[in-house]
Order: C-alpha cells, then sequence, then structure tokens
C-alpha cells in the first residue's frame, strides 16, 4: 500500500538514453514541462504536451511504472475533477484540471524514474546549489522507500497483535494509527543518527569543497534532447499566436 | 491445536508480473505437535513464506489453509487467534509508555475484559522477568529485557502455532541461550507447534524434530532434523553449511545408533551453554 505510492516515484535502473542523459538536462525539461503545465488552461496544449510526456516514458521503458502510479494517484485525478466539478459546475473545466494534473505528475515522474539520487545530487551541486542542501537532498530521496519499508513491517508487526484500522469512527481509527506512527518516528530518528554518525566518520564537514569522481558534462544526445524541448516550446507559443485562449 | 497446509504455493512481490516468483509451487504440511525448522540461504524466501503462512501476504498462487480456512479470505486479526508472528528485531513494535501497556496491546484489540488482561500480563511478566518493569517505559529497558518484552507481547495472546523470523540474527550467546528457553516453554504446552526460519543451524538443532529446506524459491527438502543431517547432499551442494557442531552431531548418529535427542544434550551440557 505505502510502496505503492512510492514506487510511483522511485528511480529505477535502466539501459536507456533517456537514463544516459545529462541529470541538469532532465531537470530543465521536466521542471519546463511542470511550470507549462502549471500555467496553461488549453486542453490542445495540454494533450500535446501529455503525448511527448508519454513518449518520453516509453523511451525509458517506464511505462509499466507510469500506469501503476497513475492508478496509485486515481483517487487524487478523482478528487480535482469532482472538486473543480462542483466548484465550476463545468465538465470540461473538470477534466482539464485532471488532465493537467496527470501532466505535471508525468513530466516530474520520468524526472525520477530515470534520475538515480547520487546523479540529482551532483547536478544540483554543479548548478551552484550549496552542498549541504544537495546532500540533504539527496539523503531524503534515498530515505523515503527505506521509510516505507519500516512503516509496511511495523503496521504488519501491529497487525499480528490484532490492530485494526478499519474500525471504529473517525477518532477511534485516528487512534488506531499511534501504534504504528510511534515506532516509525523512533526508527526514522535512528537512522537520521547512523547516518549522520557515518557521514562524520568519512570525514564530511571537514573539506570546504568535497571533491566528486564524475564531472558533468553535456553530450549530443543532451543537446538532441534539449533541442526537442525548444521545439515544442517553439510549437505552443505558435499555437498561442494563431489560437490564443479567450 | 490448528493445522496449516500449504498447497502448490507460488508468490509474487509484482502483482502485474506473475512469472516473478519468489516462492514456487510450495505445498508442506504442518501438524500439532510440529517444531519445524525453515533452512535455506538467504534471500530464498523464508521470510516471504512465513508471512504468508500469517496472512500478512496472500499466495499468489495455490491456497494457505489453517484448520480449513482459506488464508487468502480471512483477515489478519482473525488469523492471529491461532497464529503468531515474532519477526526479526521485533524491538521495533514498541509504542506505548509503560511495560504494561505494551502487552495488554493484543489482549485489548481482542476486546478481553479489564481484570483478565491484568492478570495475564502480570501472570507472563512474572513468566519473563519483566514483573518489576511493569511501570516503566519499554524503550528504557536494556537490550535483552527488550527482547523478552517483545516476546512476551506475543507469547501473552497464546497462540496455537508460534512463527519465528531469524530469532538469532545479530544476537550474542546469552540471548541465544534466553531465545531456546523461550521456545522450549512455548513447546511444553501439548500439541503447540512452531516453525522457525534461520541459517543458525546449531540453534535450530536444539529445538526442532523437523526441517524443511527451501532454495530459490523451492521446497527441495523436508523430513525430519536426524535425517537432514544424513542428507550429504544439501551439504554438499551447498544449499546448507555445517557447522563445527552440527558436522559433529551428523557424523556421530551415522557412525551409532544413539539418539539424536541424546548427542544434543550431552554436547549442551558439555558445552554449558557455549553452543
Ligand atoms: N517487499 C518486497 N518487495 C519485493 N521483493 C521482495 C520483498 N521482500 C523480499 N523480496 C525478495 O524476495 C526474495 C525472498 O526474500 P525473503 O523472503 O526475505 O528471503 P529470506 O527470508 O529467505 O532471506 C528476495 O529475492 C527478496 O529480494
Ligand atoms: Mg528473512
Amino acid at each position: 500500500m505505502a510502496m505503492n505510492f512510492v514506487k510511483a516515484y522511485q528511480f529505477s535502473r535502466k539501459e536507456t538514453t533517456i537514463h544516459a542523459l545529462d541529470p541538469r538536462v532532465k531537470l530543465f525539461v521536466s521542471v519546463g514541462v511542470a511550470i507549462i503545465g502549471i500555467i496553461t488552461l488549453d486542453p490542445i496544449e495540454i494533450a500535446f504536451l501529455t503525448v511527448i510526456q508519454i513518449i518520453i516514458l516509453a523511451l525509458s521503458k517506464s511505462m509499466k511504472l507510469w500506469l501503476r502510479s497513475l492508478k496509485a494517484l486515481t483517487f487524487f485525478i478523482l478528487l480535482i475533477a469532482v472538486s473543480q466539478y462542483l466548484t465550476t459546475q463545468s465538465l470540461i473545466q473538470a477534466i482539464i484540471f485532471s488532465a493537467r494534473f496527470i501532466l505535471i505528475t508525468s513530466a516530474t515522474s520520468w524526472f525520477f524514474y530515470t534520475t538515480s539520487p547520487e546523479d540529482l545530487g551532483r547536478a544540483l551541486e554543479q548548478m551552484g546549489v550549496p552542498s549541504d542542501f544537495s546532500l540533504a537532498f539527496t539523503l531524503s530521496m534515498r530515505f523515503i522507500p527505506v521509510i516505507a519499508n519500516e512503516f509496511q513491517d511495523v503496521y504488519d508487526a501491529q497487525r499480528v497483535r490484532g490492530l485494526n484500522l478499519e474500525k471504529g469512527n473517525l477518532l477511534e481509527r485516528t487512534k488506531a494509527f499511534l501504534p504504528i506512527l510511534i515506532p516509525l518516528f523512533v526508527e526514522v530518528i535512528r537512522r537520521t543518527y547512523e547516518i549522520s554518525d557515518a557521514l562524520e566518520l568519512r570525514g564530511y564537514g571537514f573539506k570546504e569543497k568535497r571533491s566528486h569522481w564524475k564531472e558533468l558534462k553535456l553530450t549530443t544526445n543532451d543537446y538532441i534532447f534539449l533541442a526537442f524541448f525548444l521545439l515544442t516550446i517553439a510549437i505552443i507559443v505558435l499555437h498561442r499566436l494563431y489560437y490564443p485562449l479567450v | 491445536m490448528a493445522k496449516i497446509s500449504i498447497e502448490d504455493v507460488s508468490f509474487s512481490y509484482e502483482q502485474d508480473k506473475k512469472n516473478n516468483f519468489v516462492l514456487k509451487d510450495v505445498s508442506y504440511s504442518i501438524l500439532p505437535g510440529d517444531s519445524v525448522l525453515l533452512l535455506g540461504p538467504n534471500g530464498s524466501g523464508k521470510t516471504t513464506l512465513l508471512k504468508l503462512i500469517m496472512g500478512l501476504l496472500k499466495p499468489t498462487k495455490g491456497k494457505i489453509r489453517i484448520d480449513d480456512a482459506d488464508t487468502s479470505k480471512a483477515s489478519v486479526f482473525e488469523i492471529s487467534k491461532k497464529v503468531s508472528m515474532i519477526f526479526q528485531n521485533p524491538e521495533k513494535q514498541f509504542f506505548a509508555e509503560t511495560v504494561r501497556e505494551e502487552l495488554s496491546f493484543g489482549l485489548k484489540n481482542r476486546g478481553l475484559r479489564e481484570e483478565e488482561i491484568k492478570k495475564k500480563v502480570e501472570e507472563v511478566a512474572k513468566k519473563f522477568g519483566l514483573f518489576e518493569y511493569l511501570d516503566k517505559s519499554p524503550f528504557d529497558l536494556s537490550g535483552g529485557e527488550k527482547r523478552r518484552l517483545s516476546i512476551a507481547s506475543i507469547i501473552i495472546l497464546d497462540p496455537e502455532v508460534l512463527i519465528v523470523d531469524e530469532p538469532t540474527a545479530g544476537l550474542d550467546f546469552q540471548y541465544r541461550n534466553l531465545m531456546i528457553s523461550i521456545i522450549r516453554g512455548f513447546l511444553e504446552t501439548r500439541n503447540k507447534s512452531l516453525v522457525v526460519a534461520t541459517h543458525d543451524i546449531d540453534f535450530g538443532l536444539r529445538i526442532a524434530n523437523k526441517a524443511a529446506v527451501i532454495n530459490e524459491g523451492k521446497l527441495v527438502w523436508s523430513g525430519d532434523v536426524v535425517s537432514l543431517l544424513r542428507e550429504e547432499e544439501i551439504f554438499s551442494k551447498g544449499i546448507l553449511a555445517h557447522t563445527f557442531t552440527s558436522s559433529l552431531i551428523s557424523r556421530v548418529i551415522s557412525q551409532s545408533n544413539v539418539d539424536f535427542q541424546k548427542v544434543v544434550k550431552i554436547l549442551e551440557e558439555l558445552t554449558e551453554g557455549l553452543m
């Protein structure tokens, strides 16, 4: 249950062109698409961009992961559709808002599927993000599946002792979560200490600028990918000019 | 007492990839009074099989029945009335403010009356040497006390079948002997059964009368513990590794007609718990 949700954004190591792209390029394109997704309300633009996301997902051999993550997000997609419909009374509006949500999650999900936490950390650092921050980011990304596993372990252990989350009224159900949340919290804190000890042991914090074994460099594929992205943007801009919304 | 039948069970963690089986066509029966040692290399599927028996996972193919009830159709809550499980690192489950509350948790979930819970908690606390700590926080206990409390909180549920996953992983001699005496105490009641997954064969020899060996998700051998020690192929193929003690026992019983239990007992006396 918890695991499904995490898998929606989890890195999976594969040998594809998209995986091999420079993480900075991927970050730029993925954030770019997400921003357009947030701004636009044009159904044609949303459809066009979504098709491109699907092509990228297919190229990165991540279609299955993506479909599974959509399944995990069904609840949210429906929630957005229903709440839009209730506030605007427009079915089209409801569909557009859910479609935008799908577009934004697709654009961000292929990024996370194809970029390892280490690559991401390296990219952030080379882009000038302070190394403490990028390390913290990388560590928390690696931490998420660990926490999901811990959650499952504790949940199982309490279920064996008869814990039932599906019984009682809202207050009782919320209280029933405590036997899961407390051990989980204790474990997360314990692991945090473990990590900070390990970092100190390896000399983190002693040197001003840490060295890297691999400097990032753009390749031909990166330039091709960027060119396609700019082309996409150009098409959207042209579309705007010829068919302005409103 | 409960009988468990595992019938042609296959299991995959990935629901959409049904060929990626972690367990393949496993069949086995656990009868009342059985004390089964589940052996196999790391990653062979032991923990997965235990979780399937407990109903925490449901078979992808095949069936597991506990006295005729199909685990796929029963909730963990229902199953937990007959079967209980001690996980690896059971101390992780602590959440209550006091030892008393931690021990009461399972009984409260079952809806027992206050007085009955109090009586049972004190009885079990005495048995596990925890009586004086009843009002202390579980988090303040020492390592050995924590282990005793986590196990006591399962034993108090009085299961007919007890499942234990890697009870000795990361424990020193002292705790191993504690585990042995707890498990032997549990088995003293007639017709209770036990399934222990471990790759600590010395430990297993001291508590089990049956053994099942899994390798890469397949059940490759099952029978009496004594016959396992005579089964040279499993050891020569590297599925299981002999220790000094287990090879000594297997030599002794293969060269004379001496009773296996007696050999174990003598060794225990000679080594005074160092085994
Ligand atoms: N939650 C899980 N999701 C996916 N695969 C798992 C999960 N748990 C275990 N596995 C895999 O299943 C196999 C058997 O694991 P497990 O039952 O833990 O073996 P054992 O207890 O014998 O070491 C291993 O290959 C392991 O990687
Ligand atoms: Mg295991």
